[in-house]
């Protein structure tokens, strides 16, 4: 479907996240000037923690990047996502794997904020939510990091944060 | 100079002399190489170098000296279409102010050539991991921190040009190929800057006003190394049967560890005193690639535990 539409650029989103304010700039030099050729774009995820100019950056939280944007090359055929070892397809990648450049993706220097753990009734959602879909998960103690600062994906020394200054983030 | 030196500052002249195009009036602040090329293609062009008569080091100051250009450059015009720095920002005292003072005789919608070196470059990275110190200019950049000093000046890259070389390891007799297994020069690699020696860039006055955003996202590393380094860690951890090219990545990084480590020692722990000694104004660039450098060095030492551990 997507295809049919001819696109230079597909930007998928899951709904829950937005650029940083002011991202247009960095965005377009990146695509046009810095990295005309790179096919495939990465961005970091920083997830807004109780308040809008608050981020969590402890563990997982201070190094997520996901493949995000990528462009459409004219002898692309069709797009297609293999499957992954979690139930349901969990995290799969927002990039197609058959995408020339999927592993050597550029990273942008725009960032994300990924809103779906803003706040404790969000993150109760989101741990039920994925425990239910993939239930014993042992490699992430089941998801503990989304409601607590323990497990392997939070930080050693608990919970950490960073300040955003006000104007780089959104009061939604 | 070697002839790969040759090579690239040959690719940079030809990149530079691309990006010239058809601007009619054009200042070259830089060396004489670009003047020769350019009175070779029959382009006419104002040089200062020869004008002020002065050495290297002297007209690298002249350049960023506050209000030289107005009190001493009287007779320079105002609205050229086009500056070329060849080889100059690198070395310049202040780079803020030469690229101010170049503004005020930039048209409005004139622009600059600049060459920059890759601080990051893949010999300068395999030396730090060796203990050895790169050769550092008075400023040094990666893109990033190029791109940010640009956003801070008010200015913005309208093309790039990057200047590819991959590191041979017979020519540097310091460097030891067997320091660094497959792996780790695959993990380097996932930078896409990493064989890249030097930028041609061609930049122009910014308009829009968004400086703070771009000075905040420069503040979160790539790092690109660390993290696909921490991925294969990952992976060798979850593995149970022995595999070579782990006890090649193991053996690797313990070797990079040692000299690392001593290095570390040696050099960064009296980074304040080094500073003093090499009499470098701008020292907060040199020491955020310092602090690139520890945290090269401690992931290594992570790493190098954790296979202990494991094993």
């Amino acid at each position: 479907m997507a295809l049919k539409r001819k696109p230079d650029l597909i930007l998928p989103m899951d709904g829950d996240e937005m650029m940083m304010p002011f991202s247009k700039e960095i965005l377009f030099e990146e695509i046009d000037i810095l990295y005309p050729e790179s096919p495939v774009f990465e961005f970091q995820y920083l997830s807004p923690w109780e308040k809008f100019n608050q981020i969590r950056y402890d563990g997982v939280y201070c190094n997520t990047w996901s493949k995000s944007l990528f462009r459409i090359d004219k002898n692309q055929k069709n797009l297609s996502m293999d499957e992954t070892s979690f139930p349901g397809n969990a995290h799969c990648s927002s990039v197609p794997n058959n995408i020339l450049g999927f592993d050597n993706p550029v990273r942008s220097n725009v960032k994300f904020l990924h809103f779906s753990k803003f706040d404790s009734p969000l993150r109760e959602k989101k741990y039920k939510f994925i425990n239910n879909l993939d239930p014993n998960n042992a490699f992430t103690q089941n998801y503990i990091h989304i409601i607590d600062a323990k497990g392997p994906l939070s930080g050693k020394d608990g919970f950490k944060f960073r300040t955003v200054p006000t104007e780089l983030t959104y009061n939604v | 100079m070697t002839s790969n030196e040759n090579n690239h500052l040959m690719e940079s002249i030809t990149q530079q002399f691309k990006m010239i195009g058809n601007s009619k009036n054009i200042l070259n602040l830089g060396g004489p190489l670009i003047s020769e090329i350019l009175v070779k293609n029959n382009v006419s062009f104002t040089e200062l170098k020869s004008k002020l008569n002065l050495s290297r080091i002297d007209y690298f100051d002249k350049l960023s000296a506050e209000k030289s250009w107005t009190d001493e450059l009287l007779n320079l015009e105002n609205n050229f279409d086009l500056i070329i720095l060849d080889d100059l920002l690198e070395y310049s005292k202040n780079p803020e102010l030469l690229l101010e003072n170049l503004s005020n005789y930039l048209s409005a919608d004139g622009y600059a050539i600049v060459t920059i070196k890759n601080f990051f470059y893949s010999e300068n990275i395999y030396k730090i991991l060796s203990g050895i110190m790169p050769q550092i200019s008075l400023n040094s950049y990666d893109l990033d921190s190029f791109n940010l000093f640009l956003n801070q000046s008010n200015f913005i890259i309208s093309e790039l040009k990057r200047n590819q070389n991959i590191f041979d390891f017979n020519s540097n007799s310091n460097l030891n190929i067997f320091n660094f297994p497959y792996s780790v020069i695959e993990s380097l690699k996932k930078n896409p800057e990493f064989e890249v020696i030097s930028y041609t860039i061609k930049i122009r006055k910014k308009v829009s006003t968004d400086i703070q955003a771009k000075k905040w996202v420069f503040a979160f590393p790539k790092n690109y190394f660390l993290d696909d380094l921490k991925n294969k860690f990952d992976y060798y951890s979850s593995i149970e049967t022995a595999i070579p090219d782990k006890e090649n990545v193991i053996c690797g990084l313990e070797n990079s560890l040692k000299e690392t480590k001593s290095y570390y020692e040696d050099y960064i722990k009296v980074k304040d005193e080094i500073t003093n000694e090499l009499e470098i104004p701008n020292n907060k660039k040199l020491l955020s690639i310092i602090k690139i450098i520890i945290n090269i060095a401690l992931i290594f030492r992570k790493a190098c535990n954790l296979f202990k551990k494991n094993k």
